[in-house]
């Protein structure tokens, strides 16, 4: 045959390629076939990884790192997952291994099944920290339990006052006697809260600055999610706070008897304050009640526990 | 015309040729002898831009072929045809696609013109059954003939001859002296042979050049060698005719 | 003073000549098809040639190093997947390309230069300019194209055929199962070492091809010249191959 040397020739370049093209997926683990997609995640650390070490979710290969250098004072590292598996949101990315034969990797914790995915190019933030999630662990419980104690302690309290204003007026002068009582116990009370309420906010705050101080990029959403909602907790409890002046007011009025229920009653602005704080209060009184631990809920921490 | 000013040439330090000088007419054949290692190779490849001179120049058609650049001087070159001394014929090919690669390379022709012209070529030096042959399976004469045969297949205007009839048996040899008379007087060519056969020369040439001790020592056409009373010149002819007859010490 | 002068202007006379060499050579290459068929004969006798001999290197060198890195690092407390994570990174990375440049020097450059070293003594080198013909573009682009071209093909042979040496002696000596040497291999496995090894390959290809062909075509004094380029061409390609190897992954890792 007349080409037989071209044929050959052409046939052990186009076996090199495929062979070359094959190997270096069977070698990567890859499907021989299928594509790849690439992700990027930010670590603080990079635990030594290196292109070409795998990416496993739960033990599995599903592809490998492909790149890996210092952005901004992180370690960003690209990888690729091929196509036919998805990230949903809430995936993230833990960095490490154990490294006696380099056998550093990627490992993914997916996400809650979800219908929305991550897309190709997308970061993927890295997991907290087994130690930070640990103090967390430890600490979360108190925390609830005090803002658990907050919530109920203001809530008899709010009731308590609520019955009080709501209630008509010959009984209110009726009872005068032990509104006064009440209104002690409520202040004390509310006293003793805004203590507490002073320090669960400190803690909290404590908390969140030194997660954020550990942060990782994946953690800063849930930092953001905390702070934002303890500036409204925060809200609300300066809310609390001025409606418990107001009726500090009130009832020291009454007690002092400047203020007789009459005047309260023909004293529009101050029934009319008073009245005003009583429904915010009531607002959020229901609030709480319906949904206790919707200041919480956004906390993807407390979902953890 | 082919004209050689002036030119020295050292190897290493020595000297091979020392202000040489020497010019070709148009269609004449001209026969440069001289001893064994002489320098006549090496001035013939000055000829055709082989060897570089150290001084001086060679003209090609009023074209100095040292100022010229590749491309130019390898189109000079197709003009030539060049016998070598061993033939240098390609090894890895046959004897007929020795004689066919110039014409293939620098024609156009189909297989069946390059056929015919490489088997015209062949029958011309009186080989026609040895085309699938190759150079290792051939004869020193035989190689000489496909060589030659090679060198006129695309019909040169200057046909350069290193030693044609050298380490060949008489019979072969007058053959081979035919062939280059016959090839100057039908085709008009300028053909310089280098050669120590005396009788070779006296049978084809117009003009002769004698290299002596690296210079150009004698220049003149065949009566004039034959009456000349230079004695280094003629010490140089009485010692070549006796070899005639004895091939084996004529290759040099 | 005149041996310091030849000391240090031969080198540069002779990186120089190779310079312009190969400059002449892939400047003025004409048409291509004066050189098709030769670049189809060089290829052939490069690349498909080589493969059975490169083959047989490789699979010794994988088998090789498998039963030494067994001997060396297997105990208790390492996994036998080490032997995959050791062998193939090794023979992808350096052996693959190493083992085959070695043999192509021996087999190809000696080849080569022999060779041109005949054409240039026999003036078949001179016959082919006296032609006008480019002698160099003729005679050693197709050689170093085929180099370049075809030793890729060679390295991934030498690779396919080095990992299954490598294999079947680790499988044979019982040291390793074939699960574990691929687990192992693939959890070491760098994305960028084929592309290190083809690169490689190709600079390999090159590198013997063109100093072969340089030391082939400046032979001088006959047979005796021809046997001399012959070896400076197999020994000075393996040195050169040695330093570019060196260079590359200086450059490149
Ligand atoms: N390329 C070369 N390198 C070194 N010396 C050479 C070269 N070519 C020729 N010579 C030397 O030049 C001298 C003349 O050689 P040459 O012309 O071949 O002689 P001849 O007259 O027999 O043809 C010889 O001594 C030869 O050794
Ligand atoms: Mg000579």
């Amino acid at each position: 045959m007349k080409y037989s040397r071209e044929v050959q020739i052409g046939g052990s370049l186009v076996l090199a390629a495929l062979l070359f093209y094959v190997g270096q997926r069977f070698f990567r683990d890859l499907p021989l076939f299928a594509g790849t997609h690439s992700y990027i995640t930010v670590a603080q650390d990079a635990a030594g990884i290196i292109p070409g070490n795998a990416v496993r979710i739960n033990g599995v290969y599903v592809g490998s790192v492909t790149d890996v250098r210092i952005n901004e004072g992180a370690a960003w590292v690209g990888f690729t997952v091929s196509t036919d598996v998805r990230l949903p949101h809430g995936t993230t990315a833990i960095l490490g291994g154990f490294g006696f034969v380099g056998d550093v990797r990627l490992d993914l914790i997916l996400g809650p099944p979800d219908t929305t995915y991550y897309a190709p190019g997308d970061i993927i933030p890295e997991s907290p920290r087994e130690d930070m999630l640990a103090d967390l662990a430890a600490y979360a419980p108190a925390l609830l339990a005090q803002l658990d104690s907050l919530l109920s302690g203001a809530s008899s309290t709010f009731s308590a006052t609520d019955a009080l204003l709501s209630s008509p007026e010959g009984e209110l002068r009726q009872s005068i006697h032990s509104v006064g009582a009440t209104a002690t116990a409520l202040t004390d009370l509310l006293n003793a809260e805004s203590a507490q309420i002073g320090a669960t906010l400190e803690d909290v705050r404590t908390l969140a600055h030194a997660l954020s101080a550990l942060a990782a990029d994946s953690l800063t959403t849930t930092v953001e999610e905390l702070n934002r909602v303890i500036a409204q907790l925060q809200d609300n409890l300066t809310g609390l706070a001025r409606t418990t002046a107001a009726l500090n007011i009130f009832l020291e009025r009454i007690n002092s008897g400047h203020g007789t229920l009459g005047k309260l009653a023909t004293d529009d602005q101050l029934y009319n304050s008073t009245a005003e704080a009583a429904a915010a209060l009531r607002r959020l009184l229901e609030d709480f009640e319906q949904n206790p631990r919707k200041y919480l809920k956004d906390i993807r921490l407390v979902d953890i526990f | 015309m082919i004209c050689v000013e002036n030119i020295s040439k050292s190897f290493n330090g020595r000297a091979v040729l020392r202000d040489v000088s020497l010019e070709m007419q148009e269609g004449e054949t001209l026969a440069i002898i001289g001893r064994s290692g002489s320098g006549k190779s090496v001035l013939m490849k000055h000829a055709i831009g082989l060897l570089q001179p150290d001084k001086g120049r060679v003209l090609v058609d009023g074209i100095d072929i040292g100022r010229i650049s590749y491309r130019e001087l390898r189109t000079v070159r197709r003009q030539f045809g060049v016998l070598f001394q061993g033939g240098a014929l390609f090894d890895s090919m046959s004897a007929f696609d020795n004689v066919a690669f110039p014409i293939r390379t620098f024609t156009d022709s189909t297989e069946q013109q390059v056929r015919d012209r490489v088997l015209r070529c062949l029958d011309l030096v009186n080989l026609s059954d040895v085309g699938t042959k190759r150079p290792s399976e051939l004869s020193g004469g035989m190689i000489k003939r496909v060589a030659l045969a090679r060198a006129v297949a695309l019909e040169p205007r200057y046909i350069l001859y290193d030693e044609p009839t050298s380490g060949l048996d008489p019979h072969t040899s007058t053959t081979i002296n035919n062939l280059i008379k016959g090839l100057a007087d039908q085709l008009d060519v300028t053909s310089i042979v280098v050669t120590h056969d005396m009788r070779s020369v006296l049978s084809i040439a117009h003009r002769v050049a004698f290299i002596h001790r690296t210079r150009m020592h004698w220049v003149g056409d065949i009566d004039a060698l034959h009456r000349s009373e230079d004695r280094t010149l003629r010490a140089f002819v009485k010692a070549n005719e006796y070899a005639i007859g004895h091939p084996a010490q004529a290759y040099s | 003073m005149a041996a310091l002068e030849q000391r240090l202007i031969r080198p540069l006379y002779s990186l120089g000549r190779y310079a312009l060499l190969l400059s002449k050579g892939f400047t003025s290459l004409g048409h291509f098809s004066v050189y098709r068929k030769n670049l189809i004969v060089q290829c052939g006798r490069v690349g498909i040639d080589s493969i059975p001999i490169v083959a047989l290197a490789a699979a010794f060198s994988g088998a090789v190093t498998t039963v030494q890195t067994a001997y060396q690092l297997v105990s208790p407390f390492i996994p036998p997947s080490v032997i995959g994570a050791v062998v193939v990174p090794s023979l992808i990375l350096e052996l693959g390309a190493v083992v085959t440049g070695f043999i192509l020097a021996g087999r190809v450059g000696a080849r080569i230069a022999a060779e041109l070293g005949t054409m240039r003594v026999t003036e078949q080198i001179d016959a082919l300019e006296a032609m006008g013909l480019n002698s160099i573009g003729y005679l050693i682009v197709p050689r170093i194209m085929a180099g370049i071209i075809m030793f890729p093909v060679l390295y991934v042979t030498a690779v396919l055929v080095g990992v299954g040496g490598g294999l079947a002696a680790a499988v044979a000596t019982d040291v390793v199962s074939t699960g574990e040497f691929i687990r192992g291999a693939r959890e070491n496995y760098l994305v960028f070492g084929p592309m290190f090894g083809l690169i490689k390959s190709f600079v390999f290809g090159f590198v013997i091809t063109s100093i072969s062909c340089y030391m082939g075509y400046y032979t001088e004094g006959g047979a005796e010249g021809v046997g001399r380029s012959t070896t400076q061409a197999a020994v000075i390609s393996c040195v050169y191959i040695l330093l570019s190897d060196l260079v590359l992954a200086l450059v490149l890792l």
